[in-house]
């Protein structure tokens, strides 16, 4: 899609170039609509796909690491210990690899609401400009949503011993998952973690 | 706005356009470049420079195109 879009780029300067060159441009209806597609149309259309791209883009686990900030978050998918639920997860492909952050925060910055874009443009602001505070939190405590999206209507999940009488407490999020499943991320202490490997180098 | 009637309208407006298509192929290939890398400064030159450009182009190329005639365009 990168590809055609560039393609896309090219075939829309050769038309600006042609039509700005064009005499019949201001006078004849058909310059006329020929500068209407190549100034608007095919313009607006593909800064509208490459927002799209970008959104798809930011979805992947390379973009969340390419902030150095991140990268223990990142070492922490790869704990030889799966008692950690992200090492578990990850390891165990229960979440897609490629997305494997995005599918545990679908609610962070610019997939969540207006309140999440505006705290991702703090992120942003805090990284370029080097405030990065020693630990991370959270800037609102996890959602249960983010656990119920896959496990919710799961059978296992129903019928845990622990779960049973808490349902409708974990669904309105009065008991947070995290109370009991309490190993997640173990960011600040990352570096010291034995590390799991994948036998097959190309996927990590 | 007056038009000012000792200049020809249509170069007037020729001139407007040529100025939107620079700014818009300028900015078209900002975003281009920006489309192979998922970096966070990528989505910030896409954004802040690439669609920026294009906008202002798009803009530019509408003012002329209302400039030139009251009535609104035939599409
Ligand atoms: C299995 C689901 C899951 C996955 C996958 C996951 N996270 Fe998390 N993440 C959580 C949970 C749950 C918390 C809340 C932990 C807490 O409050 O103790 C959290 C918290 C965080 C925090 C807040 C700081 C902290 O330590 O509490 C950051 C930053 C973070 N995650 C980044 C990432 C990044 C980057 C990735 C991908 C490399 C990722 N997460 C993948 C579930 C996940
Ligand atoms: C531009 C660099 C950058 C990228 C890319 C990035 N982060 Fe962050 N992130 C930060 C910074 C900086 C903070 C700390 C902000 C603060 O503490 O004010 C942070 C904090 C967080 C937090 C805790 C604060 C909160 O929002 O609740 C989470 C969770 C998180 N990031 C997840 C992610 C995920 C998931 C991705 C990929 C979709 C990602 N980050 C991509 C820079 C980045
Ligand atoms: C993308 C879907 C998805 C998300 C999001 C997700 N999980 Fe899971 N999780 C799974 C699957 C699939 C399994 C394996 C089947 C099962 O045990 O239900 C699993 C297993 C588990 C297990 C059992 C682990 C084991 O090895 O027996 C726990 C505990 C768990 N998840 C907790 C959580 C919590 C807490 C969250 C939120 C932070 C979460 N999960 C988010 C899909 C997900
Ligand atoms: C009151 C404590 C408690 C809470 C709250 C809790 N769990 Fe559990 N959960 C447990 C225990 C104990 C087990 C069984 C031991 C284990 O596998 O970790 C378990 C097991 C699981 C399993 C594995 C089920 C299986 O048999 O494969 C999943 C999935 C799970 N929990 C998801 C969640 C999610 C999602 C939430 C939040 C919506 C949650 N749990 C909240 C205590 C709790």
């Amino acid at each position: 899609m990168n590809t055609g879009l560039s393609l896309l780029v090219l075939v829309t300067t050769a038309l600006i170039v042609a039509v700005i060159s064009s005499p019949s441009l201001v006078t004849r209806r058909s310059g006329k609509v020929l500068a209407f597609v190549a100034l608007f149309l095919l313009p607006s259309l593909i800064t509208g796909m490459g927002f799209v791209l970008h959104l798809e883009h930011a979805k992947s686990t390379d973009f969340c690491l390419s902030c150095h900030v991140m990268e223990p978050y990142g070492t922490s998918l790869h704990f030889d210990d799966l008692s950690y639920l992200v090492a578990d997860h990850y390891q165990n492909n229960l979440v897609p690899r490629e997305q494997a952050c995005y599918t545990c925060h679908t609610q962070y910055t610019m997939f969540g609401d207006v309140q999440a874009k505006l705290g991702g443009l703090k992120h942003v602001w805090v990284y370029y400009t080097g405030q990065t505070p020693e630990t991370l939190e959270l800037y609102q405590p996890y959602q249960n949503r983010e656990c119920l999206h896959c496990h919710g209507a799961s059978r296992s999940f129903v019928e845990g011993e622990l779960h049973v009488d808490l349902l409708d407490d974990m669904r309105s999020n009065e008991v947070s998952c995290l109370e009991c499943h309490e190993q997640v991320h173990d960011a600040a202490n990352a570096a010291s973690h034995a590390i799991w490997t994948h036998p097959d180098q190309d996927r990590r | 706005m007056t038009r000012d009637s000792s200049t020809d309208p249509s170069s007037d407006v020729r001139s407007h356009l040529s100025r939107a298509g620079v700014l818009i192929v300028l900015g078209l290939l900002v975003e281009a470049s920006t489309l192979f890398s998922a970096h966070p400064t990528a989505f910030l030159v896409f954004a802040g420079a690439g669609a920026g450009l294009v906008v202002l182009g798009i803009a530019v190329y509408f003012w002329a195109v209302l400039r030139a005639q009251p009535v609104p365009v035939d599409r």
